[in-house]
């Protein structure tokens, strides 16, 4: 098997062939989070498509000496912020009156069904109440696994400022799903 | 500080593995001692640990339209490519002509057929052989190589010469012989 920089470097000398491993790889990644942000199926299988694409257009500026999983989320991050804040169906910014969106459509996956079905419906419609840069931050943590120095290398964002809105991301969906103080959102 | 207070400051790093083992085993001891804590820890758990649930797979149709659509990404970027070579290559043979071989032949190729049109001595199939038929319009043809079809000479001479090839005709032979490397054996 061989490793991401390995198929990348495959890719770049004409090997048609790698780069669909490097799909199959890391489709579920991108998918899983460009979908838990837009909570839009349809939307979020464009944008995957969209990000290996362009990692596929942009292969020769990546730096091997990061993991080629941390590059291509980065890609799929962008995407989901560019998309938000162009559609302003949810607003990216963390104002109290962007906080109060419960009513948002709580997209049910067929596939959560194997799954603790109520636990991640609730989740997901807890997620649906946090702004979206904290939302983007936590599911960076939690669902891809990153640790804070490579989110803060993901999002071009200092370490403190990921811990601080991974720290209120946490407490603000323990809020939603154990106190329902909705009211306290805001801070 | 209450002791309270500075454990949940501490919880974030506590149930992300972050703290040292000491302090670890502080806040673990006063988890166990104190039910209020406790459950704000494991309220936090309950979030990060049922986040990887929320992994969804994306549908086999998708991932080969996405296959898809980088084949054809692929392809498009191949003929955009061999578009600059044959740029390069065209200016590069131009040179040649202009400055390496001032004296190449205005010509025609259709198919193995040649038609030479220009005013002045010429030199064809320098070395070669020409597989078609040869028509000169103009100008005096002096042949080196082999010509396999006819000649046909309409306003112009046509010689055969043995002649030993210059330095100058060497390179343009060399040049000539890169330019249909470059554009894979394709005629100019
Ligand atoms: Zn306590």
């Amino acid at each position: 098997m061989f490793s991401d920089q390995e198929l990348v470097k495959m890719t770049l000398k004409g090997n048609k062939n790698s780069f669909d491993d490097i799909v199959l790889r890391y489709s579920t990644k991108v998918y899983s989070l460009i979908l838990r942000m837009l909570r839009d199926p349809m939307l979020a299988e464009d944008l995957t498509q969209d990000t290996f694409l362009r990692a596929y257009r942009s292969l020769d500026k990546y730096n091997p000496a990061y993991p080629f999983g941390n590059w291509i989320l980065k890609i799929a991050s962008n995407l989901c912020i560019d998309n938000i804040r162009k559609s302003k169906k949810v607003a990216f910014s963390d104002s109290d009156t962007e906080l109060s969106l419960l009513t948002q459509n709580v997209f049910a996956d067929p596939q959560e069904a194997l799954l603790d079905k109520e636990t991640s419906r609730e989740l997901t419609q807890a997620l649906t109440v946090l702004p979206a840069k904290y939302r983007l931050v936590i599911l960076l943590r939690y669902l891809e696994g990153l640790k804070y120095e490579e989110i803060a290398t993901v999002l071009e964002e200092p370490l403190g400022t990921i811990k601080t809105k991974l720290h209120r991301a946490r407490w603000l969906l323990k809020d939603y799903l154990f106190n329902k103080k909705e009211g306290e959102f805001g801070e | 500080m209450s002791e309270c207070e500075h454990v949940r400051s501490k919880l974030d790093d506590y149930i992300d593995g972050l703290l040292p083992p000491l302090e670890y085993r502080e806040i673990k001891a006063h988890l166990i001692s104190c039910p209020k804590c406790n459950k704000e820890a494991e309220e936090l758990f309950f979030i990060t640990e049922n986040m990887e649930n929320l992994v969804v797979e994306p549908t086999d149709l998708l991932k080969l339209r996405i296959k898809k659509e980088i084949a054809k990404d692929s392809k498009w970027r191949k003929k955009r490519l061999r578009k600059y070579y044959s740029l390069a290559a065209a200016i590069m043979l131009m040179l040649t002509i202009a400055y390496i071989v001032p004296r190449s032949i205005p010509c025609e190729r259709i198919g193995d057929d040649v038609a030479i049109h220009s005013r002045g001595k010429n030199i064809i199939v320098d070395g070669e052989s020409l597989p078609g038929n040869l028509t000169v319009v103009g100008g005096d043809v002096y042949v080196q190589g082999e010509i396999k079809g006819n000649v046909t000479s309409i306003d112009g001479q046509v010689s055969a010469m043995i002649n030993k090839r210059s330095i100058w005709q060497r390179l343009g032979n060399f040049f000539q012989a890169i330019w249909s490397l470059i554009i894979g054996g394709e005629k100019w």
